[in-house]
């Protein structure tokens, strides 16, 4: 009696999260846009759909994780393009670093700025988007040393890296966006750490008088962060077929809609993958369905800005603790 | 019970000040081991110093804290824990969107295995185990957000006990409880000394004191006054400890003609609170009294427009008016001196001019320019009146004591031309000497036609300075009485209906 | 203990002072060290007029959205808003349709831009970073597909007269409405109800409601006219450049909340004055100027902008946390 129990209110506590309205909302999609496009529903541009959200997947399960902490990461677009554009210079013939090294390093960019990120934040207390903010356009400019290189990638590891198509059907790099996903919601279940940030996001004060290491944790989100974004330069520059220095740029705004959407709270403290996961398929889907239908190119920018302005004012409405007074 | 096991907490000779303040001066008390300590005292006292103290969230100046007998040095909450003391704040400290389960093991989940792995299974099992020993049936998988104030309180509770609590300290634990859910807590208060924890209460309800409470100690102006047995003593002797004086000094009132009825309330509804109706006369002193969460300051803001109203009306001279919002509720000269006055009531970080005049920018010119000289002239001219002590009007609100602050808001409100005051708590935290010059001003005021209306919960003042007193209980009007028929038992009684 | 209270009380004011004092030295030695280095070509005729006319356009925005900014929010779109105005500019002309009415169109787009920045925040709730984040990219967004992603020759009499007319044949026009709007800007701000009014929403918005006023109509006045004011702006840089391109403006919003908060406004708020504006957009355009001069490729001086913007915010955030130990 007791397990029937426990099961039913689990399950209670799951349709109160925004996660079944997602699912609402993608049926409702494919829906519509299998009516206006006969090509939306074929096996190729479902395949391309999951292809596509590779970089923007990937760079969501970072920035997932630090905004349930509590805090904001804008910088994922320009540290991604960083990874990516350095990677391929040193992949070029005249430095021939071996492809293992090349991970290793594009790795350690991304946790180092992560962590500059984390430190600025913690312990020189600016706030998250200012820091974040500067970093972008930090790190943009850095990204321009190598801009007259021009980098093409001739690396087949690197190449397929993004490519591969398991059984001609399913992409890679759908398998690697559920494999974290999966491993970061483990973490965020099952390890004190993961617990604690969910604290942190909930409550920063309650978490430092339980005696929760706050600024060690927050930290650490940011060094996650920096580090899928490198994984998002490299799978950029692998899908993208050269390395250029503006990979990268406006990466923030739809991550920032995919991640609000799929119910992570700005401010912190809720999120989950699930939810993540499917806005990741609706916003791609939208942005397909946009190219399919012939929206024109810079129409499209329009619609992702609205649609993010979107997500967030329903944010704000569904999330009001009190009236908004004043 | 009359055996203790012991002395489980001894707090010596404890002082602490701050600036222009000493919150506690001297004090020492003692806890035995299984008991319940009850701790009371008026607003100012000094005993939520005392808890924050005993939490690690302020540093006493001097004294020793001992617990079991071993000196203590609490210097954050971390120790204040390690020694064996928790506290369970009025305002829950609860994660909402969180479960039972997950809020009571904070920082603290259990794990297992060679990989640290969170172990969900143990904890429910122990969140379960907890809940049983406090004799509650509660589904730890339920989210806070849906649980009642008295339940998340039991959240709180059994999070505090989950890992050895010595000493537990509760303020003002019943505050939003109903009368049920009292009983509730007190029965998990004597299951909790059954098992050795000692407790020390603090309350303002003397009925609960005689209740729940081993022994009392009485708090004032910072010192401690006696410390009682709860079975030897009565109200009167309690409450004469925690005013210390003669009342007839210490509340000034004066006869003031009372002239025609100027706003009338019926039926009004709002959150908080339902069906309150009552009129208020010129030059009358309206009184409300009523217990924490009795929905009293809802009342008062909802007359303000600062919570929406649902139901009901108001009239003011006869008039029906839709108070929206605190514009309007100035546009109809009503003025609110509110609870915290420095969140709500002043702009810390302003002068005292421009705090003074905040509520009526409008007329400090003729066009959109403001004519300094005649500001300086309307704001000395209230600070002299109301006699507000700071050097320059320049000076920031937030270096003046307490009592100047509050004539800084009262001067707000009259440069705004208020006829209608409400005064929420008017004499919270300040010292005797302003409070009484407060008292004197209140009547000033009504001597020129306003009208005030005054939450208090504090029996002498209220008994004493108001022409009329409404009692509000959980929500609801369940009495009043003039000035001639109130006593202290009356209105403790009806606010606890 | 009185007398002691009042030399402190007087010392915080003349603090405030000395700080924008401290800043225009620095402007003035930064000045100093610029034309040095720089000869002979900073401290010329050629240099200098252009750099005037660049701050005035960057300034005039920098004057309002100060403050938006004093009253506790912030308008991100700036940047995009003025893209916005550039490429609807030059398309409207392109159609043939006279100065004059192209002109109040973008102003008036503006306004739009500006109301709905300020309808999101007041009456929706959203996060105003957040939301005029999201405005930016819709206005860039509708900048490009304005102009299709080309770049839009934008050439008229009236138009070029903003960017590129004479008051009295030697001063540049926009120097004059940089002049104006900071002198309209200072006065509201020091010398008004209204000033007062955003003072204290910034300082205490609560309290501020809770003694009448309206706090939500202060709000949305001031991103309505942070909207027009930085169309003005886009169209002063349409002039100037002669064309409407969808990058116009682009990255604008770090230079100038640098500026704002270099000059001593608080990110949260109550704190500000337009003097320290002036002088922060005064010594950050000198310094981005001379960085372009150097020729500095344009991505690196985008570095600098990111850094000085670390800088600055950590710098005035040391020093709230100071002054949040007396409360």
């Amino acid at each position: 009696m007791e397990k029937v129990e426990k099961k039913y209110s689990a399950f209670i506590n799951f349709l109160k999260t925004p996660t079944p309205t997602l699912i609402g909302i993608i049926v409702v999609i494919f829906i519509l846009f299998s009516l206006t496009s006969e090509n939306f529903l074929t096996i190729q541009n479902l395949k391309g759909i999951f292809n596509n959200f590779a970089v923007f997947g990937v760079l969501s399960a970072g920035v997932t994780i630090v905004m349930i902490g509590g805090g904001f990461d804008l910088s994922i677009g320009s540290i991604a393009g960083l990874a990516g554009i350095v990677s391929a210079v040193l992949m070029m013939e005249r430095y021939a670093v071996p492809t293992p090294l090349i991970f290793v390093i594009a790795i350690v960019i991304g946790c180092t700025i992560g962590l500059i990120n984390g430190l600025i934040i913690t312990k020189v207390g600016i706030n998250p988007i200012i820091t974040t903010l500067g970093m972008l356009a930090i790190i943009r400019g850095v990204n321009y040393f190598w801009a007259d290189l021009n980098p093409r990638i001739y690396n087949v590891f690197i190449q397929q890296l993004g490519r591969i198509y398991i059984g001609n059907v399913f992409p890679i790099t759908t398998l690697y966006i559920i494999v974290f996903f999966i491993v970061l919601t483990l973490i965020l279940k099952f390890t004190r750490f993961g617990r604690d940030i969910f604290t942190i996001g909930g409550n920063e004060n309650l978490a430092r008088l339980a005696g929760i290491r706050v600024d060690r944790i927050k930290i650490i989100t940011y060094v996650i962060s920096g580090f899928f974004c490198a994984i998002a330069g490299l799978l950029l520059i692998s899908q993208l077929g050269s390395g250029r220095p503006e990979y990268g740029t406006g990466a923030e705004l739809e991550v920032l809609t995919i991640v609000v959407l799929g119910g992570v709270v700005v401010g912190g403290g809720r999120g989950n993958y699930l939810g993540v996961f499917i806005a990741l398929v609706i916003i791609q889907s939208i942005s397909n369905g946009m190219v399919l239908v012939d929206v024109p190119v810079f129409l499209r920018m329009v619609v992702k800005g609205a649609l993010l302005v979107l997500v967030i004012a329903i944010d704000a409405v569904r999330n009001r603790r009190q009236l908004r007074l004043y | 019970m009359s055996e203790y096991n012991g002395i489980v907490l001894r707090m010596e000779h404890i002082t602490k000040t701050f600036p222009g303040v000493v919150a506690l001066d001297d004090v020492s008390i003692d806890l035995n081991k299984g008991e319940v300590l009850g701790i009371l005292g008026e607003n100012g006292a000094g005993k939520s110093t005392l808890i924050k103290i005993l939490a690690g969230n302020y540093i006493k100046d001097s004294g020793d804290i001992y617990v079991d007998g071993q000196k203590f040095e609490i210097k954050g909450p971390a120790e204040a824990v390690a020694s064996g003391i928790r506290v369970i704040y009025q305002e829950l400290n609860t994660l909402n969107n969180l479960t039972v389960t997950e809020n009571i093991f904070i920082g603290e989940q259990i794990i297992k295995g060679p990989f640290r792995i969170v172990d969900w299974k143990a904890m429910t099992k122990k969140a379960n185990e907890l809940l049983d020993t406090l004799n509650v049936k509660l589904d730890p998988n339920t989210i806070i957000g849906d649980l009642t104030v008295s339940e998340k309180q039991i959240v709180e509770i059994a999070k505090a006990i989950s890992k050895e609590a010595k000493i537990l300290v509760m303020d003002e634990p019943t505050a939003a409880l109903s009368e049920e859910e009292t009983q509730s807590l007190f029965k998990i208060i004597k299951t909790l000394k059954s098992k050795g924890v000692s407790i020390i209460y603090i309350s303002h309800r003397l009925k609960e004191i005689f209740e729940i409470a081993d022994r009392v100690t009485v708090l004032r102006d910072g010192k401690k006054v006696d410390t009682f047995n709860a079975r030897n003593t009565n109200e009167n002797e309690l409450v004469t400890s925690m005013v210390g004086r003669d009342i007839k000094d210490m509340y000034p009132k004066r006869e003031v003609p009372i002239g025609e009825k100027i706003m009338e309330v019926k039926n009004l509804i709002s959150d908080g609170f339902n069906n309150a109706s009552f009129n208020l006369r010129k030059g009358e002193i309206l009184g409300i009294f009523g217990l924490l969460g009795s929905g009293r300051t809802s009342l008062v803001k909802a007359l303000f427009g600062a919570n929406k109203i649902k139901g009901g009306e108001i009239f003011i001279y006869g008039k029906k008016v839709n108070i929206k919002s605190p514009n309007v509720a100035r546009g109809e000269r009503i003025g609110l001196v509110p609870l915290d006055r420095k969140v709500e009531g002043l702009a810390l970080l302003m002068s005292v001019k421009e705090n003074i005049t905040l509520a009526n920018i409008e007329d400090l010119g003729k066009n959109f320019l403001i004519m300094k000289s005649l500001e300086r002239e309307k704001v000395i001219k209230w600070i002299n009146e109301i006699g507000i002590k700071t050097p320059t009007i320049d000076q920031e609100v937030n270096s003046l004591s307490g009592g100047n602050q509050q004539k800084v808001v009262l001067a707000k409100w009259l440069e705004s031309g208020s006829q209608i005051i409400i005064l929420n708590e008017p004499t919270r935290g300040i010292d005797v000497g302003a409070k009484i010059e407060i008292y004197n001003l209140m009547q000033d005021l009504c001597e020129r036609g306003a009208s005030i209306i005054m939450i208090s919960s504090e029996l002498p003042e209220i008994l004493s300075i108001a022409d009329r007193i409404i009692v509000m209980s959980k929500g609801r009007f369940t009495a009043e009485y003039s000035r001639e028929e109130a006593s202290e038992e009356q209105l403790l009684h009806s606010a606890c209906l | 203990m009185a007398e002691i209270k009042a030399a402190w009380v007087s010392q915080k004011k003349k603090f405030r002072l000395n700080n924008i004092a401290v800043l225009f030295i620095i402007l003035v030695v930064m000045f100093g060290v610029f034309s040095y280095v720089g000869r002979p070509f900073f401290f010329s005729v050629l240099n200098l007029i252009p750099m005037l006319n660049n701050l005035s356009f960057i300034g005039i925005v920098a004057a309002v959205l100060t403050m938006v900014m004093v009253s506790g929010e912030i308008d991100f779109s700036v940047g995009g808003n003025i893209g916005l105005t550039a490429c609807l500019t030059a398309v409207l002309l392109s159609k043939g349709l006279p100065g004059w009415l192209v002109i109040i169109i973008a102003l008036a787009a503006g306004a739009c831009m500006g109301a709905f920045n300020g309808f999101l925040v007041t009456v929706v709730g959203v996060n105003s970073i957040i939301a005029t984040i999201g405005t930016m990219f819709i206005w860039r967004g509708i900048a490009y597909t304005l102009t299709n992603g080309e770049s839009v020759l934008a050439m008229n009499p009236v138009l070029d007269y903003i960017g590129r007319g004479f008051i009295f044949k030697v001063i540049p026009f926009p120097i004059v409405l940089f002049v104006i709007i900071f002198v309209i800007t200072y006065i509201i701000m020091n010398l008004s109800k209204w000033g007062r009014k955003i003072y204290a929403i910034g300082t205490n918005p609560l309290a501020s409601y809770l003694s009448g006023i309206n706090v939500k109509k202060v709000k949305f006045i001031n991103f309505l006219f942070c909207g027009i004011t930085a169309s003005l702006g886009g169209l002063i840089l349409t002039s100037l450049t002669a064309v409407g391109m969808p990058q116009h403006g682009q990255g604008l919003e770090l230079v100038i909340i640098s500026a704002i908060v270099l000059g001593g406004t608080a990110l949260g708020g109550g704190k500000g004055q337009i003097l320290g504006t002036l002088a922060g957009i005064l010594i950050l355009s000198e310094l981005y100027n001379f960085l372009t001069i150097m020729n500095v490729y344009y991505f690196y001086i985008q570095m600098v902008q990111g850094t000085v913007l670390i800088l600055v915010v950590a710098t005035y955030e040391a020093r709230q946390a100071m002054a949040k130990r007396r409360i």
